[in-house]
């Protein structure tokens, strides 16, 4: 699989042609159509271009009236394009050499007359006059007026295939290392380890909370950390930031998440399909992802998705795009030359230079890691001028390119570091055969790699050690399909388990035994332990004595009937799958059960839980079976028969679901209480007790403050009730005479009407009885 | 009759429906040997979402639970193989 270039952009604009004013209308249709354009008028402009734009030899009629300059910007946009960003089109003229340096501005009278001339010979201006290069107006409007660089240009479909593509440049580095000690770089096995461990955390959260960008909340980002713990900043500044946000992000950018009211987050198949992809291929999209990354900085880690005008609270995102864009561009560059390791000052010193007129340009304060270049901690020392700049630049923009080359990219595979071996230890740092191939695509390809690598050992403890330095993206993702990661680390020796589950989990997949054993032999560096076969075996022998078939038709009748079936007893034969529209044309007089359907409610019951059920299936005889007893008159749901239930395994909520599945009404509110009471019974007392009721409110009120009275009482019933203490009946009545009450001796409650039952214990429900006036104030 | 046999009746009784039914979207549970399914059968667990026996070593899933069977057997260390729609 060929690579594209990794700053290639498909984006296409769309010419309106309506959009112009009528002298550049002509300007255009002289060059596209020809000297007799010159006398048509804005419609007829308009017409001719839309007809030779949309001809057969456009390309022929407009190559020919393009010169060398122009053709060289066109070869630009078919490298790149059809779109290509400003920043990354200035960059290119001015490295091809295809535009003088904008004139500077020192006051001097002449300035402006240079500064128009620049203007006039500008080769993209021109190109853009004859509607060759096309752009959104507002980017143009900006970018022509106040800074030198180009706005994103897209050129006119119509040429794509006029002109081969640019070949491509190389960079020409200040100063290179001999050498280099302390080096150090990942394989892409272990980055892809890494983007598949937080894939699987957040596959086993299924949905995370967010916030705003869809960026992890802080008990996420918490969670990801706690699961997956990669090396981080604050262990080693070498290390980058929230590394699993970085690789979260990555996935995001990648189009690997759906974030919905589905159940699941990661888009199984598509993050399953990225890792089955050549290692240059995955990368090739891991750094097309890291060119939009906002929410995930280099150096700084994970910021919020908004800005703020007093403080800074990321880099601003378009600025952060630019300047990963540029940096990614010279390195480009770096893939086109001989592979030698480069001083890293020296080289954001070449960038700056080479990028002047595009500008890398932002403020942020703090970087996880700063390299104390020279030239910063010099920076006041230099008067105003180029040399100043250079060195603020150094103390801010050069040290987020330090944290992406030497931290980001290294960690993602692309670079490797390492520092000088002189006396003034420098870092430097160059690109691995990874970083070349992404880089240097397309031109740059990946040399076959045997497929059979032995990179791994399996242990007859049920360990596989993984040599990742050996090994493939690709076989390190089926390796992690049948085997677990046995510790949350990270390094180019990491440790597997062999597990029943973890073999299960591959199985379900899709996988097969043989396959894994393959797997394990063809890639191990000594035999497959005999017992780790048998143990193999076993665990998948297991899976196959226990299967569970779902969506199956059955079919319980006579056997003349079926066709085609598999017989699981004289009367019940296991069918291929049917619709229901067919059974019910082959299966005419059979009751049809479609167990994803709502069964036919057939059962009555009244509150006590005696039961009669008007014919019905054998769900409904089963599951009766199960919850209630057989009576002679139908069936009762007893004590007896729900610890019976309970006894199966069923709870309290399945026995009801049944009941409300089957009933042809609600479940009675007290039957469902009997229901509860037979798997968890609750306690409740029931006793005798002597009562007085007090209707009159200054009374009540006194008697139930009295010192006198309260070692009498036993408890007080609101509003107007009071349990009398058995022992103290006689005193009480005594202290009630004296105080001049008159005493009756029976109390004639009225009955309990009939109340209707609230909805199920609605709290709202309750209140309303409890605050029933009529009931408040009694007889 | 076996021991299994017994134990599985007393469990699991067999599923003789009074007339000819036809089951759609079933979903049933397959074990190798009778005292596999004996042995599923006395797991509250697992029992809890079994309705019937279609045979010695096939148990028909309550409707609406072949999820919860699934999760149940996993969570009682079982690794059950899961077909859709397969029915050989």
């Amino acid at each position: 699989m060929k690579l594209g270039h990794v700053l290639q952009s498909s984006l296409r604009e769309n010419v309106k042609l309506d959009g112009f004013r009528f002298d550049e209308l002509k300007r255009a249709a002289r060059f596209w159509v020809g000297k007799e354009a010159g006398s048509y008028n804005k419609e007829n402009c308009i017409a001719a271009l839309t007809r030779v734009m949309n001809g057969d030899d456009a390309a022929r009629r407009v190559q020919a009236a393009l010169s060398e300059k122009e053709r060289q910007v066109l070869a630009i946009f078919t490298r790149y394009g059809p779109t290509v960003s400003g920043g990354l089109l200035t960059a290119e003229i001015y490295a091809r050499g295809l535009a003088e340096t904008p004139p500077k501005h020192e006051g001097s009278g002449g300035y402006y007359s240079a500064y128009h001339e620049w203007r006039r010979n500008d080769v993209v201006r021109g190109l853009c006059e004859k509607l060759v290069l096309a752009g959104n107006s507002y980017d143009s409007y900006y970018s022509s007026s106040y800074t030198h660089s180009y706005p994103r240009l897209t050129l006119h479909p119509a040429l794509l295939k006029a002109v081969a593509p640019a070949a491509p440049l190389s960079w020409s580095a200040s100063s290179v290392c001999d050498e280099a000690v302390g080096t150090g770089c990942r394989s892409s096995a272990e980055v892809v380890l890494d983007l598949w461990r937080v894939a699987a955390a957040l596959r086993g959260m299924g949905t995370w909370p967010t916030v705003k960008g869809d960026s992890p909340s802080k008990a996420t980002r918490a969670r990801m950390r706690k699961e997956v713990g990669l090396r981080d900043a604050e262990k080693d500044p070498l290390s980058p930031p929230d590394p699993e946000s970085l690789f979260y992000e990555l996935l995001h950018g990648m189009g690997l998440m759906n974030f919905g009211d589905k159940s699941q987050w990661i888009r199984e198949e598509a993050l399953e399909r990225h890792l089955q992809q050549p290692p240059a291929m995955q990368a090739w999209h891991w750094v097309r992802a890291w060119l939009h990354l906002p929410l995930w900085q280099d150096g700084i880690g994970v910021v919020p998705e908004r800005d703020s005008d007093y403080a800074s609270v990321r880099i601003e995102p378009g600025k952060l795009h630019l300047a990963r864009e540029l940096l990614s561009w010279a390195l480009c560059g770096v893939a086109h030359t001989s592979n030698r390791w480069l001083d890293l000052e020296a080289f954001l010193r070449d960038l700056w230079q080479a990028t002047q007129e595009a500008s890398i340009d932002f403020y942020w304060g703090s970087f996880a890691w700063n390299p104390e270049f020279e030239m910063a901690r010099k920076k006041e020392q230099y008067p105003a001028g180029e040399k100043r700049t250079l060195a603020f630049w150094f103390a801010c923009e050069a040290v987020w390119a330090a944290n992406a080359i030497m931290v980001t990219l290294v960690t993602l595979g692309l670079v490797e570091r390492g520092h000088t071996a002189d006396k003034k230890i420098r870092p430097c740092f160059r690109l691995t055969e990874l970083g070349r191939i992404v880089f240097g695509a397309p031109e740059v390809e990946a040399a076959p790699k045997p497929a059979d690598a032995r990179f791994l050992t399996v242990q007859p403890n049920l360990e596989v050690v993984a040599y990742l330095e050996s090994a493939d993206a690709r076989q390190i993702f089926t390796l992690t399909r049948f085997a677990a990661g046995a510790s949350p680390a990270s390094g180019p020796v990491q440790t597997f388990a062999l597990g029943r589950a973890s073999l299960y989990g591959a199985l379900e997949s899709g996988m097969t035994l043989d396959e894994v054993r393959a797997f394990l032999t063809k890639h191990g560096k000594t035999e497959l332990p005999a017992n780790v076969d048998r143990m193999l075996s076993e665990w998948a022998g297991r899976r196959e004595s226990l299967v569970l078939r779902t969506k199956v038709a059955l079919a319980l009748g006579a056997a003349e009937t079926r066709t085609r079936g598999r017989t699981l007893n004289s009367n019940a034969f296991l069918l291929p799958s049917l619709t229901v529209k067919i059974a019910a044309k082959e299966f005419g007089g059979w009751t049809i059960l479609d167990h994803e359907d709502k069964l036919e409610r057939t059962w009555t019951t009244d509150e006590l839980g005696s039961l009669t059920t008007n014919g019905g299936h054998s769900i409904s005889r089963l599951r009766l079976a199960r919850i209630a007893d057989r009576m002679a008159t139908g069936w009762q749901i007893t004590q007896q028969s729900i610890g019976r239930a309970r006894i199966s395994g069923m709870t309290a909520d399945q026995i009801l679901g049944w009941l409300g599945e089957n009933l042809t009404a609600e479940v009675p509110g007290l039957l469902e209480v009997a229901v509860r009471n037979g798997t968890s019974r609750q306690g409740i007392e029931l006793s005798q007790v002597q009562l007085l009721r007090i209707t009159q409110a200054q009374a009540k009120e006194a008697l139930l403050y009295s010192a006198a009275f309260r070692p009498l009482l036993a408890g007080h019933i609101p509003p107007e009730w009071f349990l009398i203490r058995d022992d103290h009946l006689s005193e009480l009545r005594g202290l009630l005479e004296r105080l001049g009450f008159t005493i009756a001796d029976s109390l004639n409650p009225p009955p309990l009407r009939a109340v209707q039952n609230p909805t199920k214990d609605s709290p709202a429900a309750i209140l309303r009885i409890r605050s029933d006036p009529e009931r408040r104030r009694g007889p | 009759m076996t021991v299994t046999n017994e134990i599985l009746d007393s469990l699991l009784p067999l599923l003789e429906p009074d007339g000819p039914e036809l089951h759609l979207n079933a979903a049933i549970l397959e074990v190798a040997e009778p005292a596999q399914l004996a042995e599923l059968a006395v797991d509250p667990r697992i029992r809890r979402y079994l309705l019937a026996r279609l045979s010695d070593t096939v148990a028909l899933v309550d409707p609406g639970h072949a999820r919860d069977m699934e999760s149940a057997l996993l969570n009682a260390g079982h690794t059950p193989k899961v077909l859709t729609g397969d029915w050989e």
